[in-house]
């Protein structure tokens, strides 16, 4: 299991404007979220994740794949 | 259409690479099913077994070294003479071939490994039972798939560049997947209905691989819902494919595990 040490190495700190902070600590009142900390990283991971791309097929490796699924019976 | 998990659908099959020279290492059924679940993106991003930091990021805060949540390590445990940079072919009694390019070797804690995923450490539970009886050092490194295993129930099953081209052919965008390990009793038809009632399609996913004793047998599941799908429910807003995958039992961890999948 990582140390101390090793574990406060996974974080890093970043500024945000202080009214926005005394924002977030008046929107969290009450939540699941006990820290602006854990607040701030939900909201990236989310803006994150929605960034991501997605890889394409080949129009050659879909229709393979079409003729598979129709074998199947899932298309008709 | 949601993006896969991690933004990237993991394919890793090639069926030119030449075995010969390569040792070779047996594995179990179930790890074979973990290898092909690797090779075809059910496990995306998940390029191979884990390395130590996505292990122990793992347990401790239930996401990979990248951030992306995950829930379960999957790993491979060994005992020989394996070391890092090693390339070995990994076969399975039911045909499974794999190549596995060892990137590191580390040791662990099977007490904290099953504490951690588990709640407990009591042997009595399957999934700590299993880990006690693994062996005791882990090989992290990706792999290739080589040949896929002969398995049971083949016409139903569908890899994951497979159901998203097939959602696309019938128009979903929204789909609730629905995983079981049981045959359809009037919770799942209620929780089924409700979930066409905001969703263009339902994928139901029977889990078939090893099980605890006294659960259904994965020919009376999938038989059962079959009959659903061909008597009850529209088949156009309803598909079936089974997922490959051992149950783990382990609560909050594998339904999250599910998900992802």
């Amino acid at each position: 299991m990582p140390t101390e040490k090793e574990e406060k190495g996974k974080y890093t700190t970043v500024s945000i404007p202080t009214p926005l902070a005394e924002k977030i600590k008046k929107r969290i009142e009450g939540t699941g979220f006990n820290s602006i900390s854990s607040y701030v990283t939900y909201v990236l991971r989310e803006l994150m994740a929605n960034t991501e791309e997605e890889e394409v097929f080949s129009k050659e490796d879909e229709e393979k794949i079409k003729e598979r699924l129709r074998a199947l019976g899932y298309l008709d | 259409m949601p993006a896969p998990h991690g933004g990237k659908l993991v394919y890793r099959v090639d069926k030119n690479i030449n075995t010969e020279g390569f040792p070779e290492i047996m594995i179990s059924g179930d790890m074979a099913k973990d290898v092909e679940n690797i090779a075809y993106g059910v496990f995306s991003p998940l390029e191979g077994f884990m390395c130590r930091n996505d292990f122990e990021n793992v347990l401790e805060h239930m996401r990979l070294e990248n951030d992306i949540p995950w829930t379960i390590p999957i790993v491979f445990d060994f005992e020989g003479e394996l070391k890092e940079g090693d390339e070995v072919i990994l076969k399975s009694e039911n045909g499974t071939i794999a190549l596995f390019k060892i990137e590191e070797i580390y040791g662990y804690d099977k007490k904290e490994y099953a504490q951690q995923v588990f709640r407990t450490r009591d042997a009595a539970h399957p999934g700590v039972a299993k880990i006690m009886k693994m062996r005791k050092n882990l090989a992290g490194g990706k792999i290739t798939l080589i040949k896929e295993g002969e398995e049971k129930f083949s016409n139903y099953y569908l890899k994951p560049h497979e159901t998203r081209i097939l959602f696309k052919e019938k128009g979903w965008r929204d789909v609730v997947a629905f995983q079981t390990r049981n045959v359809p009793h009037m919770g799942h038809e209620y929780v089924q209905k409700t979930a066409l009632t905001f969703a263009d399609g339902i994928f139901i996913n029977p889990i078939i691989g090893r099980k605890k004793k006294g659960d259904f047998k994965d020919e009376v599941i999938l038989k059962s819902y079959e009959a659903l799908i061909e008597h009850y429910y529209l088949k156009e807003r309803a598909v079936m494919s089974i997922l490959r995958t051992m149950m783990r039992y382990a609560g909050p961890r594998e339904a999250i595990f599910h998900v992802i999948m």
